[in-house]
């Protein structure tokens, strides 16, 4: 059970941590040369819930683009988001918004 | 273009799948799974690395521990839905949870197979020849790349 004690001050590098923390995360999906458009279309909409529409769209961006960013958010939603990606095969990887 | 008569799945309108394939197919299927499944005991190859990509690609000591934290339980994964292919190889109906299985680990075996024959370009055709020593492995690749495809249009959203 932990013993109540009074609170530290410890440090922090301020600046550079806020603007970590604050700034979102986002999922890419990269072009790759196998997977199906019909299964990357359907594997937005069950993991995303997006519409038809939209995920056909993302898949077009990733076709013709290369990569598309797919979702957005904390670091968690993000690494559970590309795990469940990889999960189904696909290429995603996060990385910090700029 | 290659005329295609039927498809090999349909959806029942409860939830379920029927499927409608020859023994030589779910024979097939089960030997891919079983296959894939007994490499990825023993993952050395470096073409199964195409199914535990990076999760970041800017990053590496993020990418190490994403790689810890996440790697096993994403062979894991894999290997489940492997196992359930193969279990389920001969079945004529699939519950939604068989079906996904089927579904990703399918998907698996095609990104296995294609990056093994050099698939590099997203137009590139398939290409069954005679005498081709990949011969069996292009013929999977087809009959995978349909049976997926008659898969998610069964299950389409």
């Amino acid at each position: 059970m932990p013993v109540e004690t009074a609170p530290v001050e410890t440090w922090s590098p301020r600046g550079e941590e806020d603007s970590e923390t604050e700034r979102p995360w986002i999922v890419l999906v990269w072009n790759d040369p196998i997977n199906l458009m019909s299964y990357v279309t359907f594997v937005f909409q069950k993991l995303f819930g997006y519409s038809r529409a939209k995920a056909e769209k993302l898949m077009m961006d990733v076709h013709t683009l290369g990569r598309a960013v797919v979702s957005s958010g904390s670091r968690e939603q993000a690494e559970r988001d590309v795990f469940r990606l990889h999960e189904h095969g696909l290429w995603a990887t996060m990385q910090q918004d700029d | 273009m290659a005329m295609r008569f039927r498809r090999s799945v349909k959806a029942c309108g409860d939830g379920t799948l029927e499927v409608r394939l020859g023994a030589a197919e779910r024979a097939l299927l089960r030997q891919v799974a079983d296959d894939l499944a007994a490499e990825l005991d023993q993952p050395d190859d470096p073409t199964l690395q195409r199914l535990f990509p990076p999760g970041y690609s800017d990053d590496a000591v993020r990418d190490a521990g994403y790689q810890m934290m996440m790697g096993d339980e994403l062979r894991q994964r894999h290997l489940a839905a492997l196992r359930s292919l193969a279990a389920t190889s001969g079945a004529d109906r699939l519950d939604p949870a068989q079906a996904e299985s089927w579904l990703r680990s399918i998907n698996a075996v095609r990104l296995v197979l294609g990056t093994r024959l050099g698939i590099s370009d997203d137009d590139q055709p398939v290409r069954i020849r005679r005498g081709d020593p990949n011969l069996g492995s292009w013929v999977a690749y087809d009959f995978l790349s349909h049976l997926l495809d008659d898969l998610i249009t069964a299950l389409s959203l």
